[in-house]
């Protein structure tokens, strides 16, 4: 291209961006093959959106596809509908999870909303006025911005299997199925009101509009705290379709599958509501878990402390003074403290927290090391304000929930 | 039964589970029949199985295009074999020995079962 070219700002400022998407990209390791499909793809979206407007924030893409978004191996481990982050891209990155590259979990796949005709219902015993919203209805609301993370209630189960040599049923993740993301929506407790909350409410139960209905009940209390939110931004931009277009619910601190996206319908009941998603799944089942009638166990609703170091998972670095790099989170307040190992557990010092240090969201923390050749199993250990601090085990359960244990982190450092 | 009996009946049975039909003999010492079953969004096929007592090998392949699990529960409910993740496209084995009466086999990942992930395993002498 030639420079005289660039005068024309439009261009300039198209060209200017390309280029740091490219430098961005190659710093994560994205070939230019690569770079130059995803491209291509993000181009068809924007262009579409541009076309059609707001409606067309739905993507363009096949129906065919599990998800919308573009996953390459670079950034995500590959679960089918289930698209793991890669915690090494992490590194450098700031607070945040970019959309692109924040985890996915589809219980069957990605619904393609046309949102023109997209409604959200309200209703049920435990409300006096039903309501029916557009998606504009939902935007002339009261808005707020959160920081918060969602979290799978299974990010950790793999290491199930390494501690007790079986399997639990579901996705095999490390510690990826985790984001944090600065959400923007209606304070649930608003659309509840509107709709006349009754003071004998009892469970709120958002539907999805996926294939398999996803409907997670919460109590009343949850439903109404100030960060529990209808969503329809995430990190500044509309919901992308994977993370639930057009609205979510957040619901800060509590198991990812309370967070439903994709949400058609409120209801709202008098009476306590049960679906499998809090009576067969979702739910401890084990030798250390009796049965809750109509529950297979104890119905999960808050997450656990956890930590996850910025590296990839069994990788190498060459040896020398390095900083290493991580983060903690606890659904339960700021984290505060993060102890470290690097000698099997053997040894602990105090990792240096760096801030924001977010309540349910996290902190991220380093230490420098000397790192001589070797194999090292790195660990790291978080304490939160309340005094939870990550356990040495955990009992197990059969759909491998709440697995946050202290792990070993598997490296390489090269002579 | 004598060592050689137990052979000939063992060398019969391999017989009859490779030619896909069902061994009709009381013992558990055979070697396990392989049953093939396909997942799919949203069932199993088949849909009905009906084996003999004894060991069993059911070799499950995801046709579908998400995550699939394999449980049998036996007719107290109580789960006798499970295979806890299957990619799609991927086959995954699992042996059990199973006792007379009516099993269900199902998906344990959440909505499966609802949807239509389930099969009946009718364990008959």
């Amino acid at each position: 291209m030639k420079q005289d070219d660039l005068r024309d700002e439009a261009l300039y400022r198209h060209t200017r961006a390309e280029e740091l998407a490219w430098h961005h990209a190659k710093a994560l390791g994205v070939s230019r093959r690569r770079f130059l499909q995803m491209a291509a793809a993000s181009a068809a979206v924007v262009a579409a959106a541009d076309a059609l407007g707001r409606a067309a924030a739905v993507s363009q893409a096949a129906p065919a596809d599990l998800v919308v978004k573009p996953t390459p191996p670079e950034w995500f481990y590959d679960f089918a509908s289930n698209k793991e982050m890669r915690w090494e891209n992490m590194a450098s990155r700031g607070y945040l999870v970019p959309n692109e590259l924040f985890f996915v979990r589809d219980h069957s796949r990605t619904p393609r909303i046309e949102v023109s005709t997209w409604r959200l219902k309200v209703e049920g015993s435990g409300v006096s006025r039903p309501l029916e919203l557009s998606y504009d209805d939902i935007l002339s609301l009261p808005e707020t911005s959160v920081i918060r993370y969602v979290e799978c209630a299974g990010n950790g189960r793999s290491f199930f299997e390494a501690a007790y040599g079986k399997r639990a049923s579901g996705t095999q993740w490390k510690l990826g199925a985790i984001g944090v993301a600065e959400w923007t929506g209606v304070p649930l407790r608003e659309i509840l009101n509107r709709a006349g909350l009754k003071p004998t409410a009892r469970d709120v139960m958002p539907e999805g509009l996926d294939e398999l209905r996803v409907r997670r009940p919460m109590p009343i209390a949850k439903a109404l705290e100030d960060d529990t939110l209808l969503v329809y931004a995430m990190n500044g931009s509309p919901l992308p379709p994977d993370h639930g277009f057009p609205v979510r619910v957040l619901a800060p601190g509590w198991i990812g599958v309370a967070n439903v996206k994709w949400v058609g319908r409120l209801e709202v009941s008098e009476q306590p509501l049960y679906t499998p998603w809090n009576t067969e799944n979702y739910v401890f089942i084990g030798p250390d878990y009796a049965p809750v009638p109509p529950a297979k166990g104890p119905v999960l609703t808050t997450q656990s402390p956890k930590s996850a170091f910025e590296l990839p998972w069994d990788g190498e670095l060459p040896s020398g003074r390095r900083t290493i790099r991580g983060r903690s989170w606890s659904p339960f307040g700021k984290i505060s403290r993060v102890e470290y190992s690097v000698d099997r557990g053997i040894t602990w010092q105090t990792a240096t927290l760096r801030e924001p240090n977010i309540s349910r969201a996290w902190v991220r923390w380093d230490f420098e090391w000397d790192a001589m050749p070797g194999s090292y199993s790195l660990r790291a250990r978080a304490t939160d304000e309340q005094g939870n601090r990550q356990p040495a085990n955990v009992p197990f359960n059969e759909q491998g929930y709440l697995f946050n244990a202290v792990i070993g982190h598997p490296l390489t450092i090269r002579p | 039964m004598t060592r050689r009996t137990g052979v000939a009946l063992l060398a019969v049975g391999l017989v009859i589970v490779g030619l896909g039909l069902s061994p009709h003999w009381g013992g558990s010492a055979a070697a396990p029949r392989i049953v093939k079953v396909k997942a799919f969004e949203f069932a199993y096929e088949p849909k009905q199985i009906t084996v003999p007592p004894g060991a069993v090998e059911f070799d499950v392949t995801n046709t579908g295009s998400i995550e699939h699990t394999f449980l049998i529960d036996d007719p107290a409910k109580k789960t006798v074999g499970k295979i806890a993740s299957i990619l799609p496209g991927k086959t995954e084995k699992l042996t059990v020995t199973l006792k007379a009466g009516v099993h269900t086999i199902y998906c344990d990942l959440a909505g499966h079962r609802e949807a239509g992930m389930l099969a009946s395993l009718k364990v008959q002498p």
